[in-house]
């Protein structure tokens, strides 16, 4: 089907709603009238009738009464414009007005009956007499026709007032009814062509719909005003990040090579340009895995293990950290079978407790405990040291989020770890809370065990 | 021309700081913003090359300190290329910014672009009499003829053609020619102008007695 406008939708059942209910009406009001006027008319003619029928009927059931009375009343009535038809029993036409029409048949009825009926453009009224004598009054309709013409030409006048103003009107409350969704969709085009700022304003006459329509549409356009900005945050972040090492790269070579060095000149620039090479492979590697999990892709690859074994594995592979560090981590794991990614779990604690290690003072105690609770497993990785800012905690998980900018480079962290960490727990459909403990902060790992 | 620098990536620092000097600047290099902002405040730079990622206190507010004090020109460093961070850096009155990853070659022509403007000069060739210095050739010709100089030879001419005309005192001038970290002593700066005017004529610094030297240049 064309498609066509809310607008004229509403104008077209609007108008033929109207035109139905306007038509019905008048035609009804028409019939009404018509019947009246015939019924008044037939009521005169009866009026004539009972005048005159005891003049034919009443002589032959009662002899000996004067069958003609001076001045008659049917020469009356003819005078008026009526006709009068009168039959014996046996159907012989006994009296007959000189300008009754040709044809005017005998109704053939025992009495006593009473009959109105049409005869051409005529309208007649018959009443039989018990004895069998039928009398008819008729005239000519014409005048009624006439009249009723009028009237009709009267109604349909009325009727096309009334449709033209309610078509009018009807077109302007669609057109003041569409006008805010008018207003709302000219808004969402100028957002949708990149003024991301605008919102839309409902009219201050707007209905209850509407106003809820622009709120559901604004909260939309922040959600994706905020996703677009963090888009683009995201983007400045990754080239900032990938800036340094190639800056270093790039000015370490042309150093070298703007005159002749020594070979341990020449190992030092190489040195330095393989550091800042592994940055980079880090930080790409970095990106690729949380790409990966926005796009769904990482999928964990789920095997049903004893989360235990999994965190003990991520312990022996922080140990070299933790005794340069000159930490301490205790364990307090129970045995917990659930359906896992056991690498991504591993790589997400061991995420946790180098940030552990790394943003506390040398010597810090950490703690890694595992347990149930109900249909799902609890991970908590906590540490006994500073604790973290109330500024940096709702931060957190963002991307390139750095507690302390100092720390950034020398803890040789991408500013990934804990967005990475975020992403793979969220693909379990578990989550992670990060938290102040006093002494200390804690990240709670949440998963579903999914074991039968 | 004695340069400040301030990076934290060492190994940036350590390239800049080599070209840097390779280039004639007396170079003193800083990782630190703590450490930066004391020295940015207290010490005689002619160019101050500054990142502002830094730890400690970052290069706004060295920025910020630097300014309730000196006007020394500053060029700032910087991995954001946003207009906005642009805008701020020139507002609290950086001289220039030089966006990352750089090439070293528009770092030394920035600098020397905002230490020429620091001294009012607005060409690269300085015509000191007979004498003439290119900055940015780093070259020096007598009538013409190119004379050879050493990287601190040349920076001593530089600094004293930028300031012709003014009598600059040997405390200025050992500031801006020596590094904190070069072992130097005070009469290095005699030999120096001694080697100068024995290459450019004996005419060319002129020396006054009790107040410093100076550099006519004939003009």
């Amino acid at each position: 089907m064309r498609p066509v406008s809310l607008r004229w939708k509403i104008q077209r059942w609007h108008t033929l709603l109207l035109a139905v209910v306007t038509t019905t009406l008048l035609l009804n009001f028409y019939i009404y009238e018509r019947r009246a006027r015939v019924r008044r008319l037939d009521a005169a003619l009866t009026r004539g009738v009972v005048e005159i029928l005891p003049r034919f009927a009443e002589p032959a059931l009662l002899p000996g009464a004067t069958a003609v009375a001076d001045p008659r009343p049917e020469e009356r009535r003819e005078r008026d414009g009526y006709y009068i038809v009168v039959w014996a029993p046996s159907g012989e036409v006994t009296y007959r007005s000189p300008q009754a029409p040709d044809a005017v048949p005998w109704p053939d009825r025992r009495g006593p009956v009473w009959l109105a009926r049409w005869n051409g453009g005529n309208r007649e009224v018959i009443e039989v007499h018990p004895s069998g004598h039928a009398l008819l009054v008729g005239m000519s309709a014409e005048q009624v026709r006439k009249e009723m013409r009028g009237f009709a030409l009267t109604l349909v006048g009325i009727g096309a007032g009334v449709m033209l103003l309610g078509v009018a009107g009807g077109s302007w409350i669609s057109r003041r009814a569409v006008r805010p969704i008018e207003e709302i969709s000219a808004v969402a085009t100028q957002i949708a062509a990149g003024e991301h700022a605008k919102r839309i304003t409902p009219p201050a006459n707007a209905a209850t719909e509407l106003r809820e329509l622009a709120m559901v549409l604004n909260q939309t356009f922040d959600r994706l005003a905020a996703a677009h900005a963090e888009q683009v945050r995201f983007t400045a972040d990754a080239s900032h990040e990938l800036a340094t090492p190639v800056s270093i790269i790039v000015s370490q070579l042309q150093v070298a090579l703007e005159q002749p060095r020594t070979p341990e000149r020449y190992v030092q620039t190489l040195e330095a340009c393989l550091r800042a090479g592994g940055r980079m492979r880090k930080l790409i590697r970095d990106l690729l895995d949380l790409a990966a999990y926005d796009a769904g892709q990482a999928m964990p690859r789920l095997v049903e293990c004893d989360l235990a074994e999994v965190v003990r594995e991520s312990l022996e592979f922080v140990a070299p950290l933790a005794e340069e560090r000159g930490a301490t981590i205790a364990e307090r794991l129970e045995s917990v079978r659930a359906r896992v990614d056991p690498f991504g779990i591993s790589q997400a604690v061991i995420n946790l407790l180098t940030n552990a290690l790394r943003h506390n003072a040398p010597g810090v105690r950490a703690e890694v405990s595992l347990r149930a609770e109900g249909e799902r497993a609890v991970i908590v990785v906590r540490d006994f040291g500073a604790g973290i800012s109330g500024e940096a905690l709702p931060h957190l998980f963002a991307r390139f989020y750095r507690v302390d900018r100092a720390r950034r480079r020398d803890a040789g962290g991408s500013g990934l770890g804990l967005a990475i960490t975020r992403a793979i727990i969220e693909a379990h459909d578990g989550e992670i809370v990060a938290a102040n403990v006093n002494p200390g902060a804690a990240f709670t790992i949440t998963l579903p065990m999914r074991c039968g | 021309m004695k340069i400040l620098l301030i990076e934290d990536e060492a190994d940036l620092r350590g390239s800049l700081e080599q070209s840097l000097r390779e280039h004639g600047y007396a170079v003193d290099a800083l990782g630190d913003g703590e450490e930066a902002c004391h020295f940015a405040a207290e010490g005689e730079y002619d160019a101050v090359l500054l990142d502002v990622m830094l730890p400690g206190c970052d290069g706004w507010t060295v920025l910020r300190r630097l300014r309730e004090w000196k006007k020394t020109p500053v060029l700032v460093l910087t991995a954001r290329s946003a207009l906005a961070d642009r805008v701020h850096g020139l507002d609290l009155g950086a001289d220039d910014y030089v966006v990352k990853p750089f090439d070293l070659a528009e770092v030394h022509a920035r600098l020397r672009a905002i230490i020429r403007r620091s001294h009012g000069a607005a060409t690269t060739v300085l015509q000191l009499g007979r004498v003439t210095v290119d900055l940015r050739q780093r070259v020096v010709a007598l009538d013409a003829q190119p004379v050879e100089l050493t990287p601190r030879e040349f920076a001593l001419v530089e600094y004293l053609g930028l300031r012709r005309g003014a009598v600059v005192s040997r405390t200025e001038l050992y500031d801006h020619l020596f590094a904190e970290t070069d072992d130097s002593f005070s009469n290095l700066l005699d030999v120096h102008v001694c080697n100068v005017r024995k290459k450019l004529g004996k005419d060319f610094i002129e020396t006054r007695r009790g107040h410093g030297y100076l550099l006519a240049g004939g003009s």
